[in-house]
């Protein structure tokens, strides 16, 4: 009985809890969730105030229409679903005025040992951003957020094959653009280890 | 084939691995995806939280959402029990009310022959005039106050049962009255 009350509850059965309406397991699901959701709007949209106005959409909505998740799948997706829709009617409603703070190096001296850094790993999200919008979505959801192919189908509402196709396609254009910058070896000829 | 073993983040095949290794372009290509890869994998410095009091803004946001759905369920509940009756009881006293009068009003014809001669009477006969009214209701002040009730009653009950009839479900109910 001890074991079973001190269990950390999956999200799938918070959002069950939800579903019965306990405000708390979903206070829980905003501690848990509302971080990443947070992120995610933020390189979308590109400004904190915005952001943080989302967020609160996005878990609103979640709560009003908490009663149509399927406890049976994944919470992960859906809520990045939300997400993603939330932010494409903010661009619908106001069209955004989405900056790089720092402009991309359009050479480096020695692109290796920036690429290591940390201030190069953000530079690549910032070279990433500026890609589709589809494409920056699924490579957020597949490294940052580390979805499996099946989840990103779910959050992007395609198919597994249109995952994978879309993922293809943002990083070769990603590539393009990491190679013109010299972020990237233009050449690949090291053995296949 | 190249992206599925990116994508998957699985070792090279050896079937693969063979052909990359007689292929220039399918080497770079794999070559420059799995370095794109590996960049965006790589963590970031970045503090993941939610900023200062958003949890508590969230949360005060879905109460206030859901707090004037729930006023409107209580004030319904409140007044559910006695208002379907009240307005049963106020349409069946106004339907009373309506059959009383046209019951207590004389009939037009019999009014103009109780006075054939009298220059209301053509007035009357159409049914429009306000004497009609007043000889309908000093016939009703008239009669004998045990026929006014019986009259009441007899036409409450019909209008209860014309409501009953109407209204309630259960056939059974109807037969009662």
């Amino acid at each position: 009985m001890l074991q079973s009350s001190q269990r950390i509850q999956s999200c799938e059965e918070l959002a069950e809890n939800c579903q019965d309406g306990d405000q708390q397991a979903y206070s829980e699901l905003i501690a848990r969730y509302g971080p990443r959701i947070h992120g995610f709007l933020h390189r979308l949209v590109g400004n904190a105030h915005d952001a943080e106005d989302l967020t609160q959409d996005v878990f609103v909505k979640a709560y009003q229409n908490i009663h149509s998740f399927d406890t049976q799948r994944s919470f992960r997706p859906w809520i990045f679903t939300i997400a993603r829709r939330t932010a494409a009617n903010f661009w619908r409603k106001k069209r955004p005025t989405v900056q790089i703070e720092n402009d991309p190096p359009s050479h480096a001296t020695d692109p290796r040992e920036k690429a290591e850094s940390q201030d190069d790993c953000e530079r690549i999200w910032k070279f990433a951003h500026t890609l589709k919008k589809r494409y920056f979505q699924v490579l957020w959801l597949r490294y940052r957020e580390e979805f499996s192919m099946q989840e990103i189908a779910e959050a992007m509402e395609i198919t597994n094959i249109n995952t994978k196709v879309l993922l293809h396609r943002a990083r070769s254009d990603l590539a393009k653009k990491l190679t013109s910058a010299g972020m990237l070896n233009r050449e690949h000829q090291e053995s296949l280890s | 084939m190249i992206s599925s073993v990116i994508d998957a983040g699985e070792r090279l095949p050896d079937d693969l691995k063979a052909h990359l290794e007689r292929c220039g372009s399918c080497r770079r290509y794999y070559g420059q995806q799995r370095e794109v890869a590996e960049m965006l994998q790589r963590p970031v410095d970045e503090k993941i939280e939610l900023p200062a009091g958003l949890n508590e803004s969230i949360m005060r946001a879905i109460r206030e959402e859901s707090e004037p759905r729930a006023i409107r369920r209580d004030r319904r509940r409140r007044f559910s029990p006695w208002l379907a009756p009240a307005a049963l009881a106020s349409v069946a006293l106004a339907a009373a009310l309506v059959i009383l009068l046209q019951d207590t009003r004389p009939d037009s014809s019999q009014v103009a022959e109780s006075d054939p001669g009298s220059p209301e009477a053509g007035v009357t006969s159409v049914g429009s005039a306000p004497s009609d009214y007043i000889r309908t209701w000093s016939v009703a002040i008239n009669q004998p106050l045990d026929n006014e009730l019986d009259n009441v009653v007899a036409d409450a009950r019909s209008a209860v049962r014309f409501l009953a009839i109407n209204f309630l479900p259960d056939d059974r109910t109807t037969e009662s009255l």
